[in-house]
């Protein structure tokens, strides 16, 4: 009953006409994968790469090179051998904030990126070339948004940008169309007052029904592009059915969506249309013990998926430690994780390459190789795939 | 005036004139270039916009007018006191490690 999550429904305001079947439970039900006992085997030596006091987001462009955005800079090293890092090229790229969005690669070589500096934002598009070095242009955007909001971006194309904010209980969603010079047009914004929108976007995918998907905190909306157009395509208010806020969106293998929403994992069902409305009493939340952020520890940096069913992110713990934390989708063991703790408020960046992490935290650049084995990963085909959890595949939050 | 408010009667946005998107056919806010899901929405034509009125503390309906929205509080971006309280002390936290390192 691959498709069957899908029956019912079909028009916008289906809210009853959703019915999901146990089998279709099951099939995003996840087996037995991963063995890991949550340590850390080693942390490598951090290389001071990156500029300090920086809230840094980052993006493995290809083989061992890195490219990170961090306040108003553009950085790219690489990774040697003995995991320490080289420094390609450090260029001022904008008029940074703390608060920028995740780098997405428009195509090979061009890197964009919003940056949010006291709620006016940035569009800066970073040409990489071949050898690490880049060139970058910035663009001030016509919109402003909340000083301390997510800003959110998603590719559509290789040259345009969903891009979500939010300000004064609004979230808003327009198209950025990005000319090859770098120069920005914005596209007419879609409003939508929270509680139906929430704040802004902490996750987006674009779905193989070619819409996007967010998670924000309580509630999981939808988005249809059209030209520079957007539309809404509904929401579903996770929180308000006790299964925390949603961090981390996906698609299951029968193209519905699941959400890690604080301990639980949901699945949504998208109607025909695109549309989603309804958390359905038949939707049970599969209790995964998938522990994102919860109350106390929020998830400051990306998400990342390190195996198909293991994530990796960034937390905040207290007022001086942050950790990296590994959370994974299984039955026993299962849960939260904890890696090195780093006493430093920025936030951690996460990239999963190779058998190994790649940490941000301050200035530096260091490599963590989990511990214990990471063995019988491999997902039973009907269970939670297709993790494109941003471009590039590779998962990203930012609170 | 062109006022749009949600189906609360909580007032969003005004501006001057409206058209409708092309494709969605949602109303849009010329001035303002946004536009609003039609389902979520009432759009209003009003003679002027009183000076006190603020998008989200103020409801409206042809029958009452403009008056205080009785629901309103101070918007919260993550939406929970202990998500926000952890940020502001992130955000503090940063803050003290700026002043720390000039």
């Amino acid at each position: 009953m691959g498709k069957g999550i899908k029956q019912g429904g079909g028009g916008g305001g289906a809210a009853n006409g959703i019915k999901v079947t146990a089998k279709g439970l099951d099939n995003i039900k996840p087996n037995m994968f991963a063995t890991f006992d949550g340590t850390w085997t080693s942390l490598g030596t951090a290389t001071s790469i990156l500029p300090a006091n920086t809230h840094t987001t980052g993006l493995h462009l290809w083989e061992n090179l890195f490219f990170y955005y961090c306040n108003s800079y553009a950085v790219t090293a690489r990774l040697n051998a003995d995991d320490s890092f080289t420094k390609i090229q450090q260029i001022t790229a904008g008029a940074g904030g703390i608060r920028n969005s995740v780098p997405i690669r428009l195509d090979n070589n061009r890197v964009f990126v919003v940056s949010n500096s006291s709620g006016s934002l940035r569009g800066v598009t970073v040409t990489v070339n071949n050898d690490g070095t880049m060139t970058a242009v910035n663009a001030s955007l016509s919109f402003a948004t909340a000083s301390s909001a997510v800003v959110n971006i998603s590719k559509i194309d290789e040259s345009h940008v969903l891009c979500i904010t939010y300000e004064s209980s609004t979230t808003y969603a327009r198209v950025l169309t990005i000319s090859n010079t770098g120069t920005i047009s914005v596209g007419t914004a879609l409003a939508v007052s929270s509680p139906s929108m929430a704040i802004g976007a902490i996750t987006i995918i674009k779905h193989s029904n070619g819409n996007f998907y967010c998670a924000a905190q309580a509630y999981v909306y939808g988005l249809k592009v059209n030209g520079t157009s957007v539309s809404f395509l509904g929401s579903v208010n996770s929180y308000k059915n006790g299964y925390g806020y949603a961090s981390n969106i996906g698609e299951t293998d029968d193209g519905n969506l699941f959400v890690a929403s604080g301990s639980s994992i949901l699945v949504i069902p998208i109607n025909e249309d695109g549309t989603i409305t309804v958390l359905s009493d038949d939707i049970k939340a599969y209790k995964s013990n998938l522990a994102l952020a919860n109350y106390t520890e929020q998830v400051t940096g990306n998400v990342r998926l390190f195996t198909e069913n293991v994530w990796l992110y960034g937390a905040y713990v207290s007022s001086s430690t942050y950790a990296l934390r590994i959370a994974y989708i299984g039955e026993t063991p299962h849960g939260l994780y904890s890696g090195p703790s780093f006493a430093t408020a920025n936030g951690i960046d996460v990239i999963p390459y190779e058998n190994k992490v790649i940490c941000t935290y301050a200035q530096y650049l260091v490599v963590a190789y989990p511990g214990g084995t990471v063995t019988n990963y491999g997902m039973n085909k009907n269970c939670i795939t297709k993790t494109s959890f941003r471009e590039g595949s590779e998962g990203k939050v930012l609170i | 005036m062109v006022l749009i408010t949600d189906k609360n009667n909580v007032v969003l946005d005004w501006s001057e004139s409206m058209d409708h998107m092309p494709y969605s056919g949602y109303p849009r806010l010329v001035e303002k270039d946004t536009c609003y899901p039609s389902e979520l929405v009432e759009v209003y034509a009003v003679e002027e916009i009183p000076e006190e009125v603020e998008a989200q503390r103020f409801c409206f309906t042809l029958e009452e007018g403009f008056y205080p929205n009785p629901d309103y509080r101070e918007p919260d971006p993550f939406d929970s006191p202990e998500y926000a309280a952890g940020y502001e002390q992130a955000l503090l936290d940063l803050m003290e490690l700026e002043l720390e390192e000039e």
